[in-house]
This record gives structure tokens, C-alpha cells and sequence, in this order.
């Protein structure tokens, strides 16, 4: 209650909604993109930009193809057999299926975290620089830097900086997650895909892994795939609504859960839908 | 664990307290307008009115949204009703101290012509108030006073009714209409 009757204090953090944070550049484009597994359509017509350093939250039921379009940002689905797309994708201005552009490059700015956290099964410290190893650093100061920084950037490092020889697979299921997160930091990113990053785990590790992503979006480009609404109405800048493949609504997190230009919108957040 | 939409908690109680600040301030000033007839008084307060009520909308929009896209719980719920209700009633205080200075700078306005206004006008001020004062000793001014007093028992309310919703944030006890 202290914190409710305390005086007004002029060094207080002001929090600004998205809407006031507007004018950043946007930094991925997806233009009339469309996407088939084999036969089957599973995204139509989307068009939406993604300022950086934002969050962008994709939500909608199961089926309306958020994953998809989630995987198709470091062409993960690449590896799905029978796949097409039309339409195109950019980052920073440049085709993410440019012939020149290596997929190995493009997965290296683009990181991933996944629903269920997948350390390998190596110690802490080998999880995080796994990456740079793969990339040939060698140098054991560079990777020891390179393991602290990215632990701190996923508010892990003060809970495993005495155990970093031990195994990841010792860690809680919130530690592990922010481990996934540290591991997918420590190649320098410019975009973080999350796909459901909090399905799995407590209240309490959820907030921290809610908590590291309004930090991150300082520094990275943040798109997240969440069936819970609660947390994109949290955690993003805009939120872009999905059904059936097509893109529903994209707007400011803001307009989206407070008042929604599409009816469908409305009914989904409101859980009238169906 | 705070969070870090908590901040927007914080940024609203600030705006309420502003609010109430600015009420305070009108408050004081226009009954400083009153006793000393002093119109500049009344005029600066008539115009802080419209701050009040932009700063209203700000802290009715900060709730929406906030009760809208963070999924208060407990006192936060607390705060956030008790925050709408209290911004309502500084309003309107507000609005009563604007009301005032009006009055106070007509009283100001007729001044020395009171005596005149008084002959012109006694024949109104016996049908409202028949038999029941000294209809000789009404005047004018009398009856702006009259006004004004009601304006101030207006803002009385209002102060109660916000001690009754920070009884009601800090307790959760509901004590309004006790008997």
C-alpha cells in the first residue's frame, strides 16, 4: 500500500502507451504474402509492417497459421517438404528469399525461442556460446564475455553464475527458458521470434520471461506467438489478429484490446468467438 | 515481483494527485477572490478549469487501458475504481470553484451600483424570499453569496465522498451511505 500512498517522485520511470511511440522505422515488411504446405493454404493476403525494436504479438486460435508466419520471418518452414509462398518478406529493406542471402546468415539475425525450452545437453556455459563456437570463436575470454552478457541480458546470470559448469538440464523449467533466451542473444540477434515462450511454465517464471522481453525490446525486434491474450495485451506494442490463414486486424496492442475495428476481433478477445 | 506495467499504477495515482493539487489550488484561491474582491484571482481560476478536466480524461483513459490490457487483481482493482470515482469528484470541485469565481467577479462587477441594482430589484427579490428575511437587507450580492455557499457545500461533498473511497483503497470497507 506504501507504494499507492508514496508521493509522486520526479526520477520514476514514465511509461509511454505504444501509440506515443510511434515513428520508428518499420524494419520487416511483409507485403501480400501467401503460403502453402503442399496443397493446403495456410496463409493468404497478409500485409503488415513491424517497426523495430517493438513487439509484435500474433494471436488467434489454433490453425490461423500465427506459427507459420512466425516461422516463415528466418524461413524455418524451409525445411517442411511440398512448401510455396507468394507475395514477399523484408528486413531492413532486403528479400529474406533474395537468391544471394545465405539461410545460415539470415537465422543468425534472426533468433528463435521456442514453446518448449530446448538446452542441449551440455553444461550452462556450453549451452550459451554454442552458437559462437559453430561460428569458430575460440578464444575462451571472448566466449566467457560473450556467456556473462548474454545470462545478464536474460536475467539469468546472478541465479547460474556459480554453476555455469553444471548441466543445463539441472536448471528449473523458467531457467531453462531464459537460458534459450540467453543462447538465442549470444549471436547478436536483430530479431527475436518467441513462439508460445511461457506455454510451459509458472505464473512466477512467466513474469520473468514477460519481464526480459520489455527489456530486450530495447535492444531487439521482438515478435511473439501467444495463445494467451492477457500476455500480448502485457507485453506488445501491436498485436495482429489471425483467422483461417488470413490476417484479421494489425493495429496498436492498444486499439486492438480496447477497441477493435473488426467485429471478429472483438468477438475473439472477448471470448465470444466460435 | 513488480512489474513493469506497475509503472502505469504509479503514473495514474500521480495524475490523481495533481488532480487533486489543482482542485486544492482553485479552492483556495477563489475563496482568497471572494474575500478580497480581488477579480484577477477569480479570473486565473476560471482558467485552470480546463486542465482539470483534460487531466480527468487522461486519468479515466489510464484506467481503461490499464484495466483493459493488465488484468488487475486486489488493491490494484481497489485503486483503479477507487481512482475513477475520486477523479469525478475533483472534477467536479473543480467545477464548483469555477462557479464561484464567476459569482465572485458579478459581485465585484456591481460593486458600488449595488445600492441601485437593490431599488431596481427589490421587487423580485420579495417574491423570492416572501416574508421569510429581511427583505431590506438583501441585496444583490446577498444573493450571489447565497450561491456561493451552496458551491461550497457541494465541494464539501465531494471531499467526503473521496475520504470515502481512500477508506475504501486502503480497507476495501465500502462506508458510503452509513447511517
Amino acid at each position: 500500500m506504501s507504494q499507492i500512498m508514496n508521493p509522486p517522485s520526479s526520477s520514476r520511470i514514465k511509461v509511454r502507451p505504444a501509440t506515443e511511440r510511434e515513428g520508428r522505422k518499420d524494419y520487416i515488411s511483409i507485403r501480400d504474402y501467401g503460403f502453402w504446405y503442399g496443397q493446403k493454404k495456410a496463409l493468404e493476403g497478409i500485409s503488415l509492417d513491424i517497426p523495430e525494436r517493438q513487439v509484435v504479438a500474433f494471436i488467434g486460435p489454433s490453425g490461423c497459421g500465427k506459427s507459420t508466419l512466425l516461422r516463415n520471418l528466418n524461413r524455418m518452414n524451409d525445411l517442411v517438404d511440398g512448401i510455396r509462398h507468394e507475395g514477399d518478406i523484408t528486413i531492413n529493406g532486403r528479400s529474406i528469399y533474395d537468391p544471394g542471402l545465405e539461410v545460415i546468415s539470415l537465422r543468425r539475425r534472426v533468433g528463435m525461442v521456442f514453446q518448449k525450452s530446448n538446452p542441449f545437453p551440455k553444461s550452462i556455459f556450453e549451452n550459451v556460446v554454442y552458437a559462437l563456437r559453430v561460428v569458430g570463436v575460440r578464444d575462451r575470454a571472448v566466449l566467457e564475455e560473450a556467456c556473462e552478457t548474454s545470462l545478464r541480458k536474460a536475467a539469468l546470470w546472478d541465479e547460474v553464475k556459480d554453476r555455469l559448469d553444471d548441466s543445463a538440464l539441472g536448471l528449473s523449467g523458467g531457467q531453462m527458458q531464459r537460458l534459450c533466451i540467453a543462447r538465442a542473444i549470444a549471436n547478436r540477434p536483430e530479431i527475436l521470434l518467441m513462439d508460445e515462450p511461457c506455454s510451459a511454465l509458472d505464473p512466477i517464471a512467466t513474469g520473468k520471461i514477460e519481464e526480459l522481453i520489455h527489456e530486450l525490446k530495447e535492444q531487439f525486434t521482438i515478435v511473439i506467438v501467444t495463445h494467451s491474450m492477457q500476455q500480448a495485451a502485457r507485453v506488445s506494442d501491436r498485436t495482429a489478429f489471425f483467422y483461417l490463414g488470413k490476417q484479421i486486424e494489425y493495429d496498436t496492442t492498444e486499439k486492438i484490446f480496447m477497441n477493435p475495428s473488426q467485429a471478429q476481433t472483438e468477438a475473439y478477445i472477448s471470448g465470444r468467438f466460435g | 515481483m513488480q512489474r513493469f506495467f506497475h509503472d502505469e499504477l504509479r503514473q495514474l495515482r500521480d495524475d490523481l494527485i495533481l488532480m487533486g493539487e489543482r482542485s486544492l489550488d482553485m479552492t483556495r484561491l477563489v475563496l482568497r477572490a471572494v474575500e478580497t474582491g480581488d477579480d484577477s484571482l477569480a479570473l486565473q481560476v476560471r482558467g485552470m478549469d480546463d486542465r482539470v478536466d483534460e487531466l480527468e480524461k487522461r486519468v479515466d483513459r489510464e484506467i481503461m487501458r490499464y484495466l483493459t490490457l493488465f488484468g488487475p487483481m486486489g488493491s490494484d482493482v481497489r485503486l483503479l475504481l477507487a481512482a475513477r470515482d475520486i477523479g469525478h469528484d475533483l472534477e467536479r470541485i473543480a467545477d464548483e470553484a469555477s462557479v464561484i469565481a464567476k459569482r465572485a467577479m458579478v459581485i465585484s462587477e456591481r460593486g458600488e451600483r449595488d445600492a441601485e441594482i437593490d431599488a431596481l430589484n427589490r421587487k423580485n427579490y420579495e417574491e423570492l424570499f416572501g416574508k421569510a428575511g429581511d427583505v431590506a437587507k438583501v441585496s444583490a450580492s446577498h444573493v450571489e453569496l447565497i450561491f456561493i455557499s451552496k458551491a461550497l457545500e457541494r465541494i464539501g461533498d465531494h471531499s467526503k465522498n473521496i475520504a470515502e473511497q481512500v477508506i475504501f483503497l486502503l480497507s476495501g470497507e465500502d462506508v458510503r451511505h452509513a447511517r
